[in-house]
């Protein structure tokens, strides 16, 4: 399940990365409106800019007409040379003016014009401040533009005049013989609403002009150009530097908008003033904006990646199934299937290597629970030494042997033991490793025999006991699991091998601890010697003694399955020195009374066989 | 009799006074091409075109006339050789910089045809008005360079030099200055233009000198 979990991660990521993509890119987006807004505001500003620049120069150029007319260059003559009454000169001046200035349309007609000498004395004034000045008298040659007027100079300025701004020019007026300055004519214009509205007209933008913190002038009315004296103010030197500032926002909601902000040149820029050129805010643009704004288009055949799409998530379908099929229910139904035959007895426990995972660890956890519940059921080990007769006996009897394949008997195996190779030499001592199945986990003893449920109908082959490795040293547990185990047999005749692939290996780690070495007594009594019986091998029907007898009959029928033991020993050509029939009896018996009181059984029979070439008993519960 | 004697004794005395300071310096500053002229007041437009007729003349104030001038020593009279007067006409500050003494009294005339709201930065945020042909004072304690503007004209800026040297004064419009009456003695001479050292040099006055001096640089800006 690693990978199906990975893939799982993976794809959850992939899927945040998506959402968290999708909630960051219209932010770039969004930026990249503001910019081109901001790059379509600036632009306003710049036409703001050279209208104001061109506007001046009309004016300039209107003005430089006006003061070339003779009339006017005579009287300013005639003024500065202080020569008549300067009242006529006001009069002539002042008609002269405005005969000149009624010939232009109403809408362009100058606010205030002014007529000065070679001094800056004001001969005539139209507009505010007419009516306070003296004619001759008051000057006016501070001011920079008619200062720069009477040095021949045609320039254009901004006033402020009692609160209001004027874009004003002059224009120097030259004596008729063109030998000097003789004045200047200077013509001012009010930035008013109407003024705005006519930039409004040719901009396409809004436009607002502010003076010494007061609006003077604008084409939108918002309660949000309050502040745009005091953003001015915030960035009046980034404005000093750049012409103008970058684009602002102010106002919020439905009344916010986008400015920028520019200074006016000339003598009230001293005094504040400044336009700002206003456009539409950028509408917020979040994954929900952008979302309602995809139309059909957008999810065409042709502008949409829909294959990319539809494969991408199809490849993610497969590879997760493909994923969960080969970690999940692939596993599933193999532990599925072994648990099956586990609970038909096909299985004596479950292949846990053949898992990974958890269904490796549930295979563990059921092997370990079939452990314990045979550990209960099985005989302790010293059975085998009943089976096997005394301590002295088997200690004198190196040939004795037990079947390597052979530990216990599995739950699901016959009740049915096996001895093998029970030769006469006596065992010093009996050392038994810690016994368990051949592939499977330790046994709580060898030898120990499991009754069937119905012996007489099951007929089994009793566990073979061969070739048992005998020391007298504990012998290494790996060592014994290896070379000791059990083999079930279930066929009335010869064990059964049981297939290779139904073994179970069991880890080092999972085996039981070794069992104790435990000394057995000697055997007593000697071997007799006995005729030759003729054995036939395993592979055909064993020679089947008769039923065990009751009584004396129990004592002949041990007598014959010893001569039978005996014979086929010597067939294998194995010793029988150390052999005898009291001694063979008595272990004959003691097994089958813990065969009959473990399994309630009526009887045990006995069946000599040949394994490996080597002679071998096996013994069987009789319930019938 | 008497007459004659006394006559004789004040013509002894007025002699004797003379021999005992007995110098003059009368000099004269000149503008190299390199000097650059600071206008106290800038204000530029869109256009400034000159007119295709006739050749456009100087500025209307010689800017030398805006130079303070100071000799500095041992022995001179403590005294300003200017009027502590500006007038305001035709819109604008006669003269535009006036040198001052710390503590002096400067009155300011308003012979202009518009009343004037005056301020300066040291005498407090407030502005005074000045109405017409209305004069007021001002004084400063501090030498140094100050500002008097008027805040409904921009251009309306006057430009006091209040100096501690013992004696300042002002070129006029062709950068003519002179100290008279000084002891003979070796001073230092130095000009001021807009609040910036402009010359300094040292200077032996005995009798009447003449010295010529040529601005070839604008002084340092801060």
């Amino acid at each position: 399940m690693f990978f199906s979990k990975i893939w799982f991660l993976v794809v959850a990521l992939a899927a945040a990365l998506a959402f968290g993509g999708a909630l960051v890119v219209p932010k770039p987006g969004m930026r990249e409106i503001n910019k081109a807004k901001a790059a379509g505001l600036d632009r306003i500003q710049h036409n703001a800019d050279l209208l104001l620049r061109l506007g001046a120069r009309e004016w300039l150029d209107a003005a430089t007409g006006i003061s070339q007319d003779r009339k006017l260059v005579e009287v300013l003559e005639q003024a500065s040379d202080r020569r008549g009454e300067m009242d006529q000169h006001k009069a002539r001046a002042t008609d002269r003016l405005l005969t000149l200035t009624n010939k232009l349309p109403s809408d362009r007609r100058p606010e205030l014009l002014i007529a000065v000498d070679a001094r800056g004395k004001q001969i005539s004034r139209i507009g505010p401040g007419d009516v306070r000045f003296k004619p001759g008298v008051d000057g006016i040659a501070g001011y920079p533009l008619v200062e720069a007027v009477l040095r021949g100079y045609s320039r254009d300025d901004t006033w402020n005049i009692d609160g209001k701004l004027y874009l004003m020019v002059g224009s120097t007026v030259i004596s008729r013989g063109r030998a000097r300055y003789v004045g200047g004519i200077i013509i001012g214009r009010e930035i008013n609403t109407a003024y705005a509205q006519r930039m409004k007209g040719r901009l396409g933008g809004d436009l607002v002009f502010f003076l010494r913190g007061s609006m003077v002038a604008n084409t939108i009315t918002s309660a949000a150009l309050r502040v745009l004296s005091r953003q001015y103010e915030v960035h009046r030197k980034q404005i000093a530097r750049d012409g103008r500032s970058t684009a602002l926002t102010i106002g919020k909601d439905d009344d916010s908008h986008n400015v920028i902000l520019a200074p006016l040149p000339g003598e009230a820029g001293h005094h504040d003033a400044f336009y700002a050129v206003i456009g539409p805010p950028t509408p917020p643009m979040g994954l929900a904006e952008s979302l309602r704004m995809v139309g059909e288009q957008d999810l065409a055949w042709g502008h949409y990646p829909w294959l990319l799409l539809g494969g991408g998530l199809v490849v993610i379908l497969l590879v997760g199934l493909g994923l969960m099929v080969m970690e999940g229910d692939r596993p599933a139904q193999r532990f599925l299937l072994q648990v099956g035959e586990l609970a038909k007895g096909e299985l004596s426990r479950l292949d846990d290597r053949e898992f990974s995972g958890r269904f490796g660890s549930m295979a563990r956890s059921v092997n370990n629970a079939l452990d314990r519940a045979e550990k209960r059921a099985a005989p302790p080990a010293k059975d085998i030494g009943r089976i096997l007769g005394s301590p002295a006996e088997q200690g004198t009897r190196p040939d004795l042997r037990l079947d390597p394949n052979f530990s216990a008997m599995p739950p699901l195996a016959s009740g049915v033991s096996a001895l093998e190779n029970l030769g006469g030499g006596m065992l010093d001592e009996l050392q038994l490793p810690p016994a368990r199945s051949k592939d499977g986990p330790p046994a709580s003893a060898a030898g120990t025999i499991e009754p069937e449920e119905d012996a007489t109908e099951l007929q089994p082959s009793p566990p073979e006991f061969d070739s048992l490795p005998m020391s007298k040293g504990p012998a290494p547990a790996g060592a014994a699991a290896s070379s000791f185990g059990l083999e079930p047999s279930f066929g009335p005749g010869a064990p059964e091998e049981v297939p290779s692939n139904r073994k179970i290996r069991i880890p080092e780690s999972e085996l039981a601890p070794p069992v104790p070495v435990r000394t057995l007594p000697p055997l007593e009594g000697e071997i007799k010697e006995l005729p030759p019986l003729e054995a036939k091998p395993m592979a055909d029907e064993p020679e089947q003694p008769e039923q065990p007898p009751e009584d004396e009959e129990l004592k002949t029928y041990f007598e014959q399955v010893y001569n039978q033991f005996v014979a086929v020993k010597r067939q294998c050509g194995e010793n029988t020195d150390n052999l005898t029939l009291d001694r063979f009896e008595n272990k004959l018996r003691q097994n089958q009374d813990n065969l009959i009181e473990r399994y309630k059984c009526k009887s045990v029979k006995f069946q000599v066989y040949i394994k490996d070439g080597k002679a071998a008993i096996k013994a069987t519960p009789v319930k019938e | 009799m008497n007459r004659i004697a006394v006559l004789l004794v004040v013509l002894i005395a007025t002699l004797s006074v003379r021999s005992s300071q007995g110098a003059e310096i009368k000099g004269y500053i000149r503008l190299s091409p390199e000097f650059t002229v600071t206008p106290i007041f800038v204000a530029p437009g869109y256009w400034q075109l000159p007119n295709d007729v006739m050749e456009v003349q100087p500025p209307l104030v010689d800017p030398r006339s805006e130079m303070v001038v100071e000799l500095n020593g041992a022995g001179l009279p403590n005294k300003v050789l200017v009027k502590p007067v500006l007038r305001i006409e035709d819109s604008r500050f006669v003269p535009r910089v006036l040198p001052t003494k710390p503590n002096s009294k400067l009155t300011i005339t308003n012979l202009d045809w518009m009343g004037h709201l005056l301020e300066t930065k040291t005498q407090g945020t407030r502005a005074k008005r000045l109405g017409l042909k209305e004069s007021m004072e001002y004084s400063f304690d501090k030498p140094g360079t100050y500002n008097i503007r008027c805040t409904e004209v921009p251009h309306l800026v006057a430009e006091i030099f209040v100096s501690d040297a013992p004696m300042v004064t002002l070129p006029d419009s062709t950068g003519a200055f002179r100290f008279p009456d000084i002891p003979s003695g070796s001073y230092t001479l130095r000009i001021w233009y807009r609040g910036k050292l402009a010359y300094s040099d040292p200077v032996a006055a005995k009798g009447t000198i003449r010295v010529d001096v040529e601005l070839k640089k604008s002084p340092a800006k801060d």
